[in-house]
């Protein structure tokens, strides 16, 4: 997964504004927020940051 | 490549799909607008129309050819295009024909920080480079899919927090454009009962045009609001950027109305500020501003003279006739949505408690004068037909005349304006007068000067 840093620049969690990081092992974003914390998809090096998509905090993968 | 002058109009592209606007097209347009705005990243934004998800793809890849990283927000409304670009401060596109019939597609762009894009601001260079083949970057873009919808949402209801009003009753149609998707989130939580009209999106729409300004499209929501009683009605257009009103009584609210009321509010929040209206707006618009301490500045019609004026005079708000509402908090951009949460927050917030007011009283002391709407006439000769009623009229006690868009007659209880369409063979006629029989008389014999030779 390569995610550059621009994308963890200016884009931030969809559905609570926090920042994301990336999670390379996982193939993720991971929303920062402790209230939050979606993980968001990287499916074929393109990120999916749709909430519908996204795993919650302590779900398997 | 064909020939694309054709569907690049003054403000957007528009066309039949697939004879004037294809995917081709599309892509052609997509690697234009990343060159010539230079960015490096864009937005793509799309509406329920079957066509416009393959065409904002190819319009993505064009520009991720031209090394541009694509955020692509699936479906939206225009006004969220608006959002994600000042949001992000990035530069986008709006895949939608707004309420043209289902045959037709188009796009409108905008610069960072939702800047808007005319043919004077940039439509014409994205065309010539349209038109070229323009050489792929050694490394095309990434495509994220992205997410607006809540944070949009929440934005919204920031700007005009509305959680706290009493409970409301209110229809909205859709019109089965992008409103029935912007609609629940945004209401989401609130003290609201939603009746919903046309709520499924459906770019083939099948129950009335998405165009709220053409009264037949308003007639199931009148009927809904009276069937429900409702606390109000709102309409919006096939790309949800405007919205229209009908009181609680099925009445159609004007424009001009809900400029006055929203120019209020805002006022009341920042006093003495500027206030942008057009010049078919109601002459109370002007009169009201001016009462609260504002100062109320006047522009022809059109989305670019209005951002233009507004962000030459840092004005917090501007109103249309059409339906069109720009806020400087929403990047003087037009959202028809945060112009219905200013209606909401006023009919249902603390000002209008004890007793409570219906919408229909809450917005009578907007309302006037009696004018006539806008009145197309087909007229060929539309300059030797306008200098004929400045004729007539020029001579009259106590008018006054001025050409800042077609032609303004005023006097002190009336006035009326007449101005040429950009695209089509028409005459357009708005009339203001004090009473309805005078606004008939005057409008009937402009018209009979206007017709004459047909």
């Amino acid at each position: 997964m390569l995610i550059e840093d621009w994308l963890l620049d200016i884009l931030a969690c969809p559905q609570c504004h926090a920042p994301l990081r990336a999670d390379e092992e996982a193939s993720e974003l991971v929303c920062t927020s402790d209230t939050c914390g979606l993980a968001y998809p990287v499916r074929d090096d393109i990120p999916v940051l749709l909430v519908e998509e996204a795993r919650r905090p302590g779900d398997p993968q | 490549m064909g020939d694309l002058a054709s569907i690049f109009k003054a403000y957007d592209i528009r066309g039949v799909v697939p004879d004037e606007l294809d995917e081709g097209v599309a892509e052609s347009i997509g690697a234009a607008f990343a060159a010539v705005a230079g960015a490096k990243t864009i937005l793509t934004v799309h509406d329920m129309r079957t066509s416009s998800s393959p065409l904002a793809d190819a319009f993505g890849r064009g520009a991720a050819s031209q090394g541009a990283n694509v955020l692509a927000a699936g479906l939206g409304s225009t006004d969220m295009l608006y959002y994600g670009s000042g949001d992000l401060g990035v530069p986008g596109a709006m895949v939608t024909a707004s309420h043209n019939p289902p045959q037709y597609n188009g796009i409108k762009l905008c610069w960072a920080g939702a800047r808007p894009v005319g043919i004077e601001t940039g439509l014409r260079d994205i065309k010539d480079y349209s038109e070229r083949s323009l050489v792929p970057a050694s490394e095309p873009g990434s495509v994220t899919r992205l997410d607006l919808l809540p944070g949009y949402a929440e934005y919204l209801r920031k700007l005009v927090d509305i959680s706290a009003i009493r409970p409301l009753t209110v229809a909205v149609d859709a019109g089965n454009g992008m409103a029935g998707y912007t609609v629940p989130k945004v209401f989401e939580g609130l003290p609201i009962t939603l009746i919903p009209l046309y709520f499924e999106l459906d770019g083939t729409f099948p129950n009335h045009e998405a165009n709220p300004i053409e009264p037949a499209n308003l007639r199931d929501l009148q009927q809904a609001v009276i069937e429900h009683r409702a606390d109000i009605g709102l309409a919006f257009d096939g790309d949800a950027d405007r919205c229209f009103v009908v009181d609680e009584r099925g009445e159609v609210v004007s424009p001009s109305v809900l400029t006055a009321l929203i120019a209020t509010r805002e006022l009341a929040r920042e006093p003495g500020a500027t206030i942008i209206h057009n010049l078919i707006t109601s002459r109370a618009v002007p009169e009201i501003i001016a009462e609260r301490g504002g100062t109320a500045v006047r522009t022809r019609v059109g989305h670019s003279f209005i951002k233009a004026k507004m962000a030459e005079n840092n004005a917090v708000f501007g109103g249309e006739h059409s339906g069109h509402f720009y806020f400087r908090d929403f990047w003087f951009a037009d959202s028809g949505m945060l112009a219905a949460l200013h209606v909401l927050a006023a009919l249902g917030g603390p000002a209008n408690r004890a007793p409570a007011r219906p919408a229909s009283a809450l917005l009578a002391e907007y309302s006037r004068y009696h004018a006539s709407g806008e009145i197309n006439s087909v007229v060929a000769e539309q300059a030797k037909a306008t200098a004929q009623v400045k004729e007539a009229f020029a001579g009259r006690p106590g008018v006054r005349t001025d050409e800042l868009d077609g032609l303004t007659i005023s006097a002190e209880t009336w006035w009326f304006n007449l101005r040429p369409s950009n695209t089509e063979p028409l005459l357009r006629l708005n009339v203001e007068a004090e009473t309805e029989d005078a606004m008939a008389a005057l409008r009937d014999e402009v018209l009979g000067m206007v017709r004459k030779e047909i």
